[in-house]
């Protein structure tokens, strides 16, 4: 089986982290808890890293299994399927989501007449192309643009500096407020589980897996500087700007006068956005083909295509609508993947470590 | 072909390349230049006439020409509100208006009267307009402030957005952005500062035709003080006089662009753009004070970033005895800025470290062999010198506390470091608003000799 090393998964990890959380998030939260939303996020990528750690526990147990055969191993065919189709749901949710806010970035800064279905046309096939070639093939690609997209990031944190920046008030809001920003925020993340979903297409030997927690902190570094920063340069007005790492680099009066520096951004953010919906697109696919065992990846790509324009680009329709269920439905859908089902997972490497004592015994 | 559809069966991907350059080449061939179907907005105008709103795009016109010269024209549209009043300009240019260039906006002094905000609103949300575009006001119309910007241009080859960058960067220091007034506007203290910039039409000057460009803004922040001595009194009020410019000024055809011309042509000899770095004060989005130079720099006194000031000292005795005006530029300042409660009550302490260089000694007609470079701060010198900068200082913070306006930002200074104290002390105000006038402000300057 090709798979993927413990490099490519950790920058896979990288750009899933950075998913959704380094637009429109910063805005959002700013309107319920001003900068304090720091704190939220903080707190949510904490409870993130120990929840990879039980990956790296399912991992160790079960080495070469398929995330199916795990769950199927130890909760019976029902559960298993049950669970993998929530996590199905997740990650279109997520496509949607990712697509939603790209999109509109694209549509502010880019081109400002309407032109959701030229990017449907050019995107989708792309992105079902990426999905087909595989996870390996996808991976590599990732390493080879990792150091654009971490230089285009950086840039925008440190061009930031250049322009007028003061701390913002911290501990203004009230706990209440906090809660209602951790819910808001809740579907943005959860991004790790596509790590369960590769879990038997990583391949990585003992020590490895540091790497891939380093570029996960090394992620969650930068989603927090972009926050602080942001909060630091826009402090009152942050609830209007709607794109944080592209807004880093403009309003600044000394940099119009060279050019337009949001082209940096603006590559940054697109190669992001397209590796991104790669990535949770593959991961829906691969939980379609683990649904229905007897399909191949290509009838995934199909379903895929034709849900994402049904529920996204007829149902769904608007931006505005897309990030009022992210944030008030979505969220209790990102309840049972993110926090619960990984609670079950443990639940099972707990139980085959007991297994494995029983049989020591014996 | 059995190996075309071979390869096709093999890379299915490829149909769908084909399939993309089949149904979007002819579009992207025959689809129209952008230029022709955008206007590129430079700078905005926003006027409020009894109950019509009138907006003026200073518009680029691109055209080919062997010269580097850039071609603009002023273009407007009336409504009822902001939105029909720019879907009206839309439709005398005959294109859509892209304002991601437009550096300046400019309202009408009267339209601050009321809460600005409300008619910004329309342009910053829905139509993108950016938040760092330079946010002016004018005494009189917006609209003739951006046709008599033309004339600036021609003349000495200044735009309206250099002369404003330079106002922002340089004499305002507190930015005076679209942004920075929000910031203000959604501030507890709800106060913000933007550019004034003084459009005059002189009669003097329409006499002698077209030389008032050369005189026109070019001089720059300081010749706010040279020509401070110019009042409002003497401007005379430019009226529309019946012409509306959106028809004349059509930039969609050749004709519109002639006529255009003619206007700005007609408005050359008789109509000024007079940069005095005046600035306005802004609570609640609506105009509460008006801030002259002095004011302006005994602001940035508190801030390290400002450097461009020059301070005359009138009737002080020089090392030589004999009574003189002296004049300092100042070179270098260290600021240190502490908020403190004492016995309950709020302290800002400003410590101000001035290092000045004496330039000038205005000698009244007096015999005085004496270098102005090489002449010693006395302590008498710098005690008079200290007057001035207090004095101005408390003017300023005279017309502030009147205008219950925040412009320093003392409120965040406090909050950020005495947050349970202000806390305290703002709700034992009666009139929470009036914090200003029950803090107690102390300066502390001492001025070194720099150079």
């Amino acid at each position: 089986m090709k798979t993927i090393s413990a490099r490519q998964c950790g920058i896979i990890i990288f750009l899933t982290i950075l998913a959704n959380k380094i637009l429109v998030l910063p805005s959002i939260l700013y309107k319920s808890s001003n900068a304090d939303s720091i704190f939220v996020i903080l707190a949510l990528f904490l409870v993130e890293l120990l929840i990879l750690s039980i990956f790296f526990k399912l991992k160790k147990n079960h080495p070469n299994q398929t995330f199916l055969s795990i769950l199927q191993e130890k909760l019976g065919i029902f559960i298993a399927k049950t669970v993998i189709f929530v996590f199905l749901t997740f990650f279109l949710f997520k496509t949607m989501l990712t697509y939603s806010v790209i999109f509109v970035y694209l549509k502010d800064l880019v081109y400002q007449d309407e032109f959701g279905f030229l990017v449907v046309v050019c995107l989708i096939p792309v992105i079902n192309h990426a999905v087909v070639v595989g996870h390996r093939a996808m991976s590599r690609t990732f390493e080879l643009f990792y150091y654009l997209v971490v230089v285009g990031i950086v840039f925008c944190l440190v061009i930031a500096f250049f322009t007028d920046i003061s701390m913002p008030m911290l501990f203004v809001s009230k706990p209440s407020s906090m809660f209602s920003s951790l819910w808001q925020c809740l579907f943005a993340f959860g991004d790790y589980l596509v790590l369960f979903v590769f879990i038997d297409k990583i391949s990585f030997k003992k020590g490895e897996g540091k790497k891939i927690v380093m570029f996960a902190l090394f992620a969650i570094i930068l989603v927090l500087a972009i926050f602080i920063i942001f909060y630091s340069k826009y402090q009152l007005t942050s609830f209007m700007h709607n794109n944080a790492l592209a807004d880093l680099l403009v309003f600044s009066v000394q940099f119009n006068a060279i050019g337009r520096l949001d082209i940096v951004a603006m590559l940054t953010i697109m190669t992001l956005g397209l590796f991104q919906l790669e990535i949770f697109n593959l991961a829906f696919c691969d939980c379609f083909v683990m649904l229905f065992e007897k399909l191949s990846i290509k009838y995934a790509v199909a379903v895929f295509d034709i849900l994402f324009v049904v529920i996204y680009l007829v149902l769904i329709a608007k931006y505005e609508v897309m990030i009022s269920i992210a944030t008030n439905i979505l969220p209790y859908l990102a309840v049972l993947t993110s926090y619960l089902l990984p609670i079950l997972f443990y639940a099972i490497s707990f139980k085959h470590k007991s297994e494995v004592k029983d049989e020591k015994n014996y | 072909m059995k190996r075309i559809i071979e390869m096709i069966k093999k890379y299915p991907f490829i149909i769908v390349l084909i399939v993309i350059l089949i149904f979007f080449t002819p579009f992207a061939i025959f689809s129209p230049g952008e230029s022709r179907r955008r206007a590129i907005v430079l700078a905005i105008g926003l006027d409020k006439i009894e109950d019509e709103y009138e907006i003026s795009f200073l518009t680029f016109i691109p055209k080919p020409n062997q010269e580097f010269e850039q071609s603009n024209s002023v273009v407007s549209g009336k409504g009822s509100s902001v939105s029909e009043a720019v879907l009206d300009a839309q439709l005398t240019l005959g294109k859509d208006i892209g304002l991601s260039h437009a550096k300046t906006t400019v309202v009408n002094e009267k339209m601050l009267e009321q809460d600005i905000s409300s008619s910004l609103d329309y342009l910053s949300r829905v139509i993108s307009l950016p938040e760092n575009t330079v946010f002016v006001c004018t005494n009189t119309s917006a609209k003739e402030l951006l046709m008599a910007t033309d004339s600036l241009e021609k003349n000495i080859g200044l735009k309206l957005d250099q002369l404003i960058s330079y106002n922002a960067n340089d004499v305002y220091i507190t930015d005076t952005s679209l942004e920075a007034f929000y910031k203000g506007y959604y501030s507890p203290h709800k106060s913000s500062l933007i550019g004034f910039i003084e459009h005059i039409k002189d009669d003097s000057q329409q006499a002698q035709g077209g030389e008032s460009g050369q005189s026109s803004g070019g001089q720059g922040g300081e010749s706010g003080q040279s020509s401070g001595g110019q009042n409002s009194g003497g401007q005379t009020e430019v009226g529309n006089s019946g012409e509306d410019s959106s028809s004349q000024s059509s930039a969609g055809s050749e004709s519109g662009s002639a006529d255009g011309e003619k206007l700005r042509g007609s408005l050359e000899g008789e109509s000024q753009i007079l940069n005095k770095a005046d600035a306005v004060v802004l609570r609640e989005g609506k105009k509460v004070a008006k801030l002259n130079i002095d004011n302006l720099n005994s602001i940035n006194l508190l801030s390290e970033k400002h450097s461009l000031d020059s301070i005359t000292v009138e009737n002080v005795e020089c090392e030589c005895g004999k009574v003189v005006d002296m004049t300092f530029l100042l070179k270098n300042k260290q600021v240190a800025i502490k908020t403190v409660f004492q016995h309950g009550k709020p302290l800002f302490v400003a410590n101000v470290l001035l290092g000045v260089q004496l330039t000038e000694i205005d000698t009244k007609g007096q015999e005085i062999k004496q270098n102005a470079q090489s002449t010693r701060i006395t302590e008498e010198i710098a005690e008079a010198l200290e007057i001035k900068i207090k004095d101005e200082f408390a003017t300023m913070l005279k017309i502030l506390r009147d205008c219950k306006a925040d412009v320093l930002n003392v409120y965040d200074e406090f909050y950020r470091y005495n947050r349970k104290d202000f806390e305290k002390f703002l709700s034992s105000l009666a009139d929470k608003d009036d914090y200003l006038n029950n803090i107690t402000f102390m300066l502390n300057l001492k001025i070194t000799q720099d150079g």
